[in-house]
């Protein structure tokens, strides 16, 4: 096997580990989206109150899952441990 | 409803004045490959932000499993769309990843700073977009 066969198998392995950043990000906003509907459920009046406070925390959660999306894509298609092959 | 469309609209309003603020900057300093690459990002962050928001306001509605899936369906349909941003930035050469990535950011920045200003003292003004008591 080549080197560069080996930096190539090694970065499609390790795009797959960092994709599943964003698949954590994604359950974890979607455990707090059911709890928010439990907790409205349980008090209506603070429905905006709720939902406010969901926004703002599941915007800050979804850039941390974006970057293990930008991670895979640059091992992928901009790898620049090719580069250190010679 | 009314509570979160004021906390929508003061995050947006706010993060597209920052964007355009370090856009210019860019613009001045920079090529315009960075610029523009920060432009994409920034664009796009803001269309996300207004995707999250609608989808969390309609997932209140529903029981909580319903909500648990709806959220992470959506979630999976926004990631596609950062997806497709990231690998046009990569393939186009009048298109900088990095300054993508930063316009990306920019949305967290001021959801950060606004929850940071709500423990400063005397700020009740930005209490209200966070629902939290400040100091």
């Amino acid at each position: 096997m080549s080197d560069q066969a080996l930096v190539l198998a090694a970065s499609a392995i390790g795009a797959g580990l960092a994709m599943i950043a964003g698949i954590g990000a994604g359950i974890g906003q979607g455990f707090a989206a059911g709890k928010g509907a439990e907790a409205v459920g349980k008090q209506p009046e603070a429905q905006g109150v709720i939902t406010r406070t969901m926004l703002l925390g599941a915007a800050v959660a979804e850039t941390t899952g974006i970057y293990g999306l930008v991670v895979a894509l640059i091992l992928l298609f901009a790898n620049p441990l090719l580069g250190l092959l010679g | 409803m009314k509570a979160l469309r004021k906390t929508r609209l003061f995050v947006l309003k706010w993060t597209a004045l920052l964007d355009f603020c370090i856009l210019l900057l860019l613009f001045v300093l920079s090529s315009y490959k960075i610029a523009f690459g920060f432009f994409v990002g920034s664009v796009m962050s803001l269309i996300n932000f207004q995707l999250l928001s609608t989808s969390l306001q309609k997932a209140v509605e529903f029981s909580p499993i319903k909500a648990g899936i709806y959220v992470f369906v959506q979630y999976i349909i926004r990631y596609m769309l950062w997806f497709a941003v990231f690998y046009i930035a990569l393939q186009r050469n009048d298109v900088n990843l990095l300054t993508t990535v930063m316009g990306m950011l920019t949305v967290k920045l001021v959801v950060l700073t606004i929850n940071a200003l709500n423990y400063w003292p005397n700020s009740q003004k930005y209490s209200e977009f966070t629902g939290k008591e400040g100091n």
